[in-house]
Formats: structure tokens, C-alpha cells, sequence
């Protein structure tokens, strides 16, 4: 069963961005960036693609499957 | 493990099963409609028992020719239509729910509570209206298990009707199969 | 703050063209919602905190309309406090209403709505379940207590429809606050 892994936490400390100014900035609530650093929730695609817009970088970069 | 991934092992080996299953499809939309005219002369039969026994009965006459005629067609729908629903468990595969349709799922039921809630009230003044102490024979003790059934039947069929109507905008778009 | 009315401004404009196709017409609207949410100066209520208050306001309608079925089979239990509960329960959710108000209200994102539907979807059996066995229960009580045969009748039937609302509005509240539930271990990162 792949399970979710995601690097936004790394992504986010080499920024110095806390979760709730990344939720601010793709419109939605700090609990979701928290179950999204965890791989508790996955995400739309729209919400995907603004991630990674806001890192600069692409949406596989970011979010994983991995067994 | 977290309730999460329950679900999503549950729908891999749902779909693994599926795949496997050697017998005919039957899709997401004919399956629904099955289980919603099943469920609908279910719960309406149920219903109707009810009103011909405790509110129409005592004083209308036992051969009132239109309460016979509700009377069998809904026990013939309720009859064919479980008879098919049956036959079609053993003969079909039935497709698992993909995201999308869960999601609609999801919207259909939350919509059919407040449409079957809307309609129930409605028809609880209607019948008082109509016959008065209707309500109150209804209610009566022997009564409370067969309108909880009737209900959630009632209950189940409007949901999946709703679901087939907000199905229906995807299909639109479909072109050839 | 004259940036932002700007763009509200903007966000306004194109929302009145024509030709826009649903999905869009939505996006421009959350977009609105949220522009106007960061110029309003009221003090944020969290997504919780609105369920919670959606709770308090289903408890007391789902007691109301329970209090209806009693009061007006139980006269020689309550007598006229029926009345009282009525008057207090209609307060109470003005009361209520007014503290809102007085807050902004935190929008709902992707995660919170798909929350939001599933406790919809669970919580649609829970009144049905719960009216019957309550009737069954004043059924029982009704003829212990009284020796009459209690009954639900035409003149309870907007009490039951208050009391399912409630029910409805509880147990949609109280899954949503069971499944959003944030892991506890990120909760001291700010």
C-alpha cells in the first residue's frame, strides 16, 4: 500500500516560512498543512500545484508515493 | 494505523476483488439505480401498510378498489424489484466507488436528508390535515419499528437518486463507448 | 488598505462578466470571500470554534423539540415551564447569534469541506435512530409513570421535526470536531 510522503516541512524550514504563512498564502487552514506534512490527507490537485508554485519548484518534487 | 489508511486498504482489496471477479460488470450508475427503485417500493410499501392498517382502515371500506391497486403495485414492484436486485448480486460484479463518485456520494446524502426530512414533515401535516388523528395512529407503539424501516428505506432511495442527478453533469460530456 | 480595495475591487469586476463558466464563477467568489476576510478587522472564530457553536444551537433546538414531545403529554410533570424552555431556548440562540456576529467567521478550505460532507453523510441516520428509540423510551415511561398511553400526535409533530433538526445538527458537529482533529505533536510549532 504506497503511502504519501511529502517534503514540505523541509521545504518550508529552508524558507523560514511557518505553517500557518504557507496555509495563508494557498488559502487554506493550518491544520491542513499540518495533515499534509504528515501524509494524513491528499491534497486536490489545485492545492498541489499552488505548493509547489510557492517552493518553485514541480508537484513530484514535493509530494511522493512511496511503498 | 490510522483510520485513513483502513479505508484505502479496504478499497485496494475492493478493487483487486473486483478485478479478479470473472463475472459481468455492472457500473457505478446501474448498481445505484437498482438499490434506489428497490429501496423506493421498499420503503413506500412499508409506509403504505402502515397508513391502509391505522389510518385509512377503520373507516374506509377493506374493498376501496384504489387503496387494493396501491396496494399491489407496490408489493409487485417491491417483489420484481428485489427479485432483480438479487439476481443481479450473484450474477454482476459491482464496480467499487472511485474518488470522484464518493465525493458525490458524499453530497447526495447530505442533500437527501434535508429533502426526505423536508417531505416527511410535509406529509405529516398533509395527513392530519386530511385525517385528522392521522399522527397520532401512526405513532402508535406497535408501529415505531416499521416507520423506522419505512424511513431509512425512504431515506436510502432519495440518496441515490440524488446521486444519480449529480452524476448525471459528467455524463454529459461522454461521446462514444 | 487601498491595495486591497483595489483588488477587492478588481476580483468584483471580473466576477460581473459574462461568459464565466461555473467552476470559475466559484473560485472567483472563494477569492472574493477571502480578500474581504483579510480587510475585515473583527477577531477571527476558527472553523472549530463556528462547529461549536453550531453544537450549542443543535443541543438546544434537539431539547426544545424533545421538551415539546414531553410538555405537551407531560402537563402534570412540567405544567407551564414548557413554556419557559421555549422563551429561553429562543434567547439563547439570539444570544448566540449576536456573539457570532461579532467575530469573523474563518473560511472553509478543501480539507474542512471534504470533513464537512463526510460528517453530513454519517451524522443523516443518527436522528432517525434517536427519535425512535426515544419514543420508545417515553412509550415506556409514559405508561410506568402515568398509566396512559403516551403517544406522539399532530400537535408534537413540529416538536419531532425541531428535535431531528437538533439531533442532526449534533452529531454533524460532533463527528466534524472527531475527524478534524489536528495530530498533537505540531501543535506547539508557532
Amino acid at each position: 500500500m504506497p503511502e504519501l510522503k511529502t517534503k514540505i516541512k523541509e521545504l518550508r524550514a529552508s524558507r523560514n516560512m511557518k505553517q500557518g504563512d504557507l496555509a495563508e498564502l494557498v488559502g487554506v487552514r493550518r491544520e491542513t498543512i499540518i495533515r499534509l506534512e504528515k501524509g494524513q490527507y491528499n491534497p486536490s490537485l489545485k492545492l498541489a500545484m499552488d505548493i509547489a508554485h510557492i517552493f518553485e519548484t514541480t508537484v513530484e518534487d514535493i509530494f511522493t508515493f512511496e511503498e | 494505523m490510522i483510520r485513513y489508511d483502513h479505508s484505502e486498504i479496504n478499497e485496494e482489496k475492493q478493487r483487486t476483488a473486483y478485478r479478479k471477479d470473472k463475472r459481468k460488470p455492472m457500473n457505478v450508475r446501474a448498481h445505484t439505480k437498482l438499490n434506489a427503485i428497490t429501496a423506493m417500493f421498499a420503503g413506500l410499501f412499508m409506509f403504505f401498510m402502515l397508513l391502509s392498517f391505522d389510518v385509512f382502515a377503520p373507516e374506509a371500506d377493506k374493498d376501496d378498489p384504489i387503496i387494493i391497486t396501491i396496494f399491489l403495485v407496490l408489493m409487485l414492484g417491491m417483489m420484481i424489484s428485489g427479485f432483480i436486485w438479487m439476481m443481479n448480486l450473484a450474477s454482476y460484479k459491482m464496480e467499487p466507488d472511485d474518488e470522484l463518485s464518493k465525493q458525490t456520494r458524499g453530497k447526495a446524502n447530505g442533500l437527501a436528508f434535508a429533502v426526505w426530512f423536508i417531505t416527511v414533515t410535509a406529509l405529516f401535516f398533509i395527513l392530519e390535515k386530511v385525517r385528522t388523528g392521522a399522527v397520532s395512529a401512526l405513532f402508535a407503539q406497535g408501529n415505531f419499528f416499521q416507520l423506522e424501516i419505512s424511513g431509512l428505506l425512504t431515506y436510502d432511495s432519495i440518496r441515490h437518486f440524488i446521486f444519480l442527478i449529480l452524476d448525471r453533469q459528467e455524463m454529459s460530456d461522454e461521446e462514444e463507448e | 488598505m487601498a491595495n486591497e480595495n483595489t483588488s477587492l475591487k478588481e476580483l468584483y469586476a471580473k466576477y460581473s462578466k459574462p461568459n464565466m463558466t461555473r467552476a470559475e464563477r466559484q473560485e472567483l467568489m472563494e477569492k472574493i470571500a477571502r480578500e474581504r476576510y483579510k480587510i475585515d478587522k473583527r477577531k477571527p472564530i476558527t472553523i472549530k470554534g463556528q462547529t461549536v457553536s453550531n453544537l450549542i444551537c443543535g443541543i438546544i433546538i434537539a431539547l426544545e423539540g424533545i421538551f415539546c414531545i414531553i410538555g405537551v403529554n407531560g402537563e402534570k410533570v412540567f405544567g407551564d415551564t414548557s413554556n419557559i424552555f421555549f422563551i429561553a431556548a429562543i434567547i439563547t440562540c439570539v444570544v448566540i447569534c449576536i456573539i457570532m456576529g461579532q467575530y469573523k467567521k474563518e473560511l472553509p478550505d478543501e480539507l474542512s469541506k471534504e470533513l464537512m460532507t463526510k460528517a453530513t453523510a454519517y451524522s443523516a441516520y443518527v436522528p432517525m435512530f434517536i427519535i425512535v428509540a426515544i419514543s420508545i423510551v417515553m412509550t415506556l415511561i409514559g405508561n410506568k409513570r402515568d398509566n396512559e398511553y403516551f403517544k406522539v400526535n399532530s400537535d408534537q409533530v413540529m416538536g419531532l421535526a425541531f428535535a431531528m433538526m437538533g439531533l442532526l445538527y449534533i452529531a454533524k458537529s460532533i463527528i466534524y470536531l472527531w475527524l478534524d482533529r489536528t495530530p498533537n505533536s505540531d501543535d506547539e510549532e508557532e
